[in-house]
């Protein structure tokens, strides 16, 4: 009958069916494009180091500690067990990376050299947050670190060309400290999020740099988050799990990025709050819209409710019959709303090249959103249908 | 099967009150054929919204198959109307966009009678007993207006009600036809069925058993033939 009644007013409803269509359409693009964008720019964020934290324990300096307090003070040290200990404890630790990051001596060719050789202790892990990448040769591998191998990466810079020239570096040996070390990778420049001061750094296996120096310690460590949205919860957890471990808070430093991050997403929410908002109006517009058709419907069908009722339709049926009306309208409107949505979303991703961002839930979403205005909008012109006499209802021509 | 004792009706409208029924007092019996005549605006279609239960009396009391009506509520009103009494009206009343079929059914879909197959078989039986089974398929706004009241009286059939009430059922239409319609309530009645209708023709009242005279809401006359 609902179908029935929909395809006699075939042009009103129609129109009904645009208005919502266009609403949910507005909802559906505008939260699809909301989160491409947030999505967009959490890439752009994490390709530039912003779901990385680190930490250290602060030296004299404030900054990492020197080679004689990590002698002298024991409790200024992390070791490999803190690190295992925090990668157990923080559930959205995704990559840890503890450094040993030491001032050595480089002799090249009668000339002394002050170079920062960085000990490594899980070589995957610090590629994938360091963004160590090899350019010649190989990378260092977990054997190199069992095996206490002594083997170098040296990092190409303008720095490395002032000392090595333009011969090639792979297969060389180098001194550092009073030890060889055979280059085995070339690597381009380092990404650290806190920035190094421009020199050379040797990336070396941390058990052989530890062995040189005679300490089984690390001066900070790197993490990188499961999620950069989970980052400033991450660093939170990082937090505490030190402080349980270590009981000193004023020697912690914590990195402090996760609070831009913080900000920027904030800021991104906000945006597609606003977008939500605009298209909820325009929905709403649609619903109104679908209100005035159904109160148009019911004066102009008084006498076919007068009729259902002569022949024994309760209230309950004719209540049901304007409220399977009102929502055949919405729920058509709501599916071309949908697909119209996701298919303009899709065209302003690829426009201005933002990732296409959909899921089940956005398209629940608005399937609900139909249904909603549907049952909001039909229940009041269904009541006044389902409230007339029949009398006066058969008496009207 | 159907008291009235003074029933009045008073219809309000602003300022204005129009008495359209005046103490009434009636008894009908099961399988009667019975015409209410008078006038228009004499409360012959009041008296039969009455006594179908579309309406309630301002005041006296009306008794239907024993059960007083002021004390039901409307969805028991609901189903007396729709299991127990068939309405035939002087413009047909059927649902112009729907199919003759669907006008039938609509009864049973509103009653929540039977499945969609039952329904058909059910509308399909009441067509070949008015005698249009090839408008099974039409709709409702393309046949004639004999046919359409045909189909209305089909439809107040279906639910096989102890009371058919009509409304001029004649009124509409040419005498051939309404001599037709009335045949048709004749063969209902001697079928066993109470038959109630309302008109101002004399010759369509005279094929009825009991004629009740109505004139400005009040009973002047219940004479039986």
């Amino acid at each position: 009958m609902a179908f029935e009644s929909v395809r006699l007013y075939r042009f009103r409803s129609l129109l009904s069916i645009l208005s919502v269509a266009i609403g949910v359409a507005a909802v559906i693009s505008g939260v699809s494009i909301g989160l491409g964008n947030r999505e967009s720019i959490m890439q752009k964020m994490s390709m530039s180091g912003a779901d990385i934290l680190f930490f250290y324990q602060k030296g004299a300096s404030r900054g990492f500690p020197q080679l004689e307090e990590l002698t002298n003070k024991p409790e200024l040290s992390i070791t490999k067990e803190d690190v295992q200990f925090i990668k157990k404890q923080c559930k959205t630790v995704k990559e840890i990376s503890p450094y040993l990051l030491m001032p050595v001596t480089l002799l090249q060719e009668g000339k002394y050299y002050t170079v920062k050789a960085l000990g490594v202790l899980y070589p995957k892990a610090a590629g994938k947050i360091s963004g160590i990448k090899i350019i010649e040769g190989r990378a260092l591998t977990d054997l190199d670190i069992t095996a206490k191998a002594k083997v170098c990466i040296i990092e190409k810079t303008n720095f490395s060309d002032e000392i090595f020239g333009k011969q090639t570096l792979l297969g060389k040996e180098i001194l550092l400290g009073d030890t060889k070390y055979k280059i085995v990778g070339v690597s381009s420049k380092l990404y650290f999020p806190y920035g190094y001061p421009e020199r050379l750094i040797a990336i070396l296996p941390s058990s052989t740099l530890q062995d040189m120096i005679g300490l089984n310690k690390y001066t900070q460590v790197e993490i990188k988050a499961t999620n950069i949205k989970d980052i400033v919860h991450t660093r939170e957890q990082i937090k505490q799990t030190l402080m349980r471990r270590f009981g000193y808070p004023t020697k912690l430093y914590i990195s402090e990025y996760s609070t831009y991050v913080k900000t920027a997403l904030e800021i991104l929410n906000l945006l597609t709050f606003i977008i939500v908002g605009i298209a909820v109006i325009s929905l709403t517009v649609g619903g109104v819209g679908i209100m005035n058709v159904m109160m148009t419907s019911v004066v102009e069908r008084t006498r076919e409710i007068g009729i259902a009722k002569a022949v024994g339709a309760k209230k309950s049926s004719i209540l049901l019959l304007f409220l399977v009306e009102a929502n055949i309208l919405t729920l058509t409107g709501g599916i071309i709303g949908v697909l119209l949505g996701l298919g303009v979303s899709k065209l302003v991703a690829s426009m201005i090249g933002l990732p296409f961002v959909t899921s089940f839930g956005i398209i629940f979403f608005g399937f609900s959103l139909s249904l909603v205005v549907g049952i909001v909008s039909g229940s009041y012109p269904a009541k006044r249908a389902a409230d007339l006499d029949p009398v006066v209802a058969l008496r009207q021509l | 099967m159907i008291k009235l004792e003074n029933v009045s009706k008073i219809y309000r409208s602003g300022r204005w009150e129009v008495c359209a029924l005046n103490r009434v007092k009636l008894e009908m019996a099961r399988g009667e054929f019975i015409s209410i005549m008078g006038p228009s605006g004499s409360g012959k279609s009041t008296l039969l919204q009455i006594v179908g239960c579309l309406d309630r009396p301002s005041a006296g009391k009306y008794f239907f198959e024993g059960k007083e009506v002021e004390n039901l509520s409307e969805d028991e009103l609901a189903e007396i109307r729709g299991q127990k009494v068939g309405f035939v009206f002087q413009f047909f009343n059927l649902y112009p966009y729907l199919t003759v079929l669907r006008n039938l059914e609509l009864p049973l879909i509103f009653g929540g009678i039977g499945s969609g197959k039952y329904r058909i078989r059910a509308a399909m039986k009441m067509l070949y007993q008015v005698g249009l089974p090839e408008k099974a398929r039409f709709r409702a706004n393309e046949i004639s207006g004999g046919e359409q009241q045909k189909v209305a009286i089909a439809r107040a059939l279906i639910n096989r009600p102890a009371l058919l009430l009509a409304d001029e059922p004649t009124g509409n239409l040419d005498t051939k036809s309404g001599e037709r319609i009335m045949a048709l309530f004749k063969e209902l009645n001697e079928a066993g069925m109470t038959v109630v209708i309302s008109t101002h023709d004399e010759a369509i009242a005279k094929h009825t058993r009991r004629i009740i005279h109505l004139r400005d809401g009040e009973m002047v006359k219940d004479e039986n033939l």
